[in-house]
């Protein structure tokens, strides 16, 4: 079941995009599944991939910015969820827990990349090509080819704050940065885009 | 600011990315092979999960606030050291204001000296002879 699926009409209604309600945004939900794979069910693990997928997977590709290393990221952070299950039943917030272990995977496995290429990644970005839809693509296309100016962190918080629906605090405790902080990397990335927005119409 | 009437906003909304539908299967492969293997405990919860490092934590957290209070309260001869340099110093630059001070050995060489009351008055910058031209423009 894919719950976390977007809105279809995420092009007409920007705003749509935003998903600030259902089973990504209820606790419950999470803390149940958590609960299941701490008391050693692995079939929790299937339910948990549905519910969150969509998200780690984002939030690795735009923090590495490149699809190989964000499928890498989220098969490791289930790798890490189900060795460090015994822990699972002491996490209080499980959704911003599987961020926050998702955002430092991503990091490490850049860091990793970083000095085997012995170039920056961002000179480099392997940013994925629009969707099969031609209509769409186009514009994702163009999306990809202005958020590869960004900074990874900048677009690590554009994403968590306007697809996730965070607030800068939550951002900021997601990602281990104060929430000041945050909130300034999401104006610098949104100012940014813009400028680059206006530069190429 | 309203993400209705931002540019930005649609082309955030067209970047959103599916992963491939094969991506499942492996992430759930993959942590179904690791299921097995569970990660043991970190330091710290060892620490709070076992008595006998419990009670050998409690101890040394008792042994260290006993030896602190054991302490003599002058300090070691480090920090005494460290109390008597600016006496040192303070005997040195005295020494140093005194030997500077002795009169000189040859008293015409004292003419030398700086005394900014004796300075000499400034001089003014020599002038070259004025032109009968300058002086009869006519």
């Amino acid at each position: 079941m894919d719950v976390a699926a977007p809105p279809a009409m995420a092009l007409t209604d920007p705003v749509a995009a935003v998903d600030r309600s259902g089973p990504w945004r209820d606790a419950q939900p999470w803390l149940a599944l958590f609960a299941e794979l701490a008391a050693g069910r692995p079939e929790a693990l299937g339910r948990l991939y549905d519910l969150a997928f969509k998200r780690l997977y984002g939030l690795a590709l735009w923090r590495t910015g490149s699809r190989e290393d964000a499928e890498e990221v989220v098969q490791e952070a289930f790798v890490r969820l189900a060795t460090l299950r015994g822990r699972l039943a002491a996490v209080r917030d499980p959704r911003g827990w599987l961020l926050a272990l998702t955002h430092r995977l991503a990091v490490d496995l850049t860091r990793r990349r970083r000095r085997r290429r012995a170039e920056p990644i961002d000179d480099h970005p392997d940013l994925p090509a629009g969707p099969r839809d031609p209509a769409r693509g186009v514009d994702a296309e163009r999306a990809w080819a202005l958020l590869a100016r960004l900074s990874p962190k900048q677009r690590e918080v554009v994403f968590l704050h306007h697809h996730e629906g965070m607030s800068h605090a939550e951002v900021g405790r997601c990602l281990g940065i104060p929430a000041f902080t945050a909130a300034s990397r999401y104006r610098l990335g949104v100012a940014a885009l813009r400028r680059l927005l206006e530069a190429k119409p | 600011m309203s993400d209705q009437h931002d540019p930005v906003a649609p082309l955030l909304a067209a970047a959103a990315s599916d992963p491939p539908a094969s991506l499942r299967a492996r992430t759930l492969a993959r942590a179904a092979e690791a299921w097995p293997h569970p990660a043991p405990p970190d330091a710290w919860r060892r620490v709070w999960e076992s008595r006998p490092l419990r009670l050998a934590w409690a101890a040394a957290a008792v042994a260290l606030a006993a030896a602190n209070l054991a302490l003599p309260a002058g300090g070691s001869r480090r920090q005494q050291a460290a109390a008597a340099r600016p006496e040192t110093e303070r005997t040195a630059a005295r020494e140093l204001r005194d030997e500077v001070a002795l009169p000189r050995l040859k008293p015409e060489y004292a003419a030398t000296d700086v005394n900014p009351t004796r300075l000499a008055p400034r001089r003014e910058p020599r002038r070259g002879p004025a032109s009968p031209a300058k002086e009869n423009p006519s």
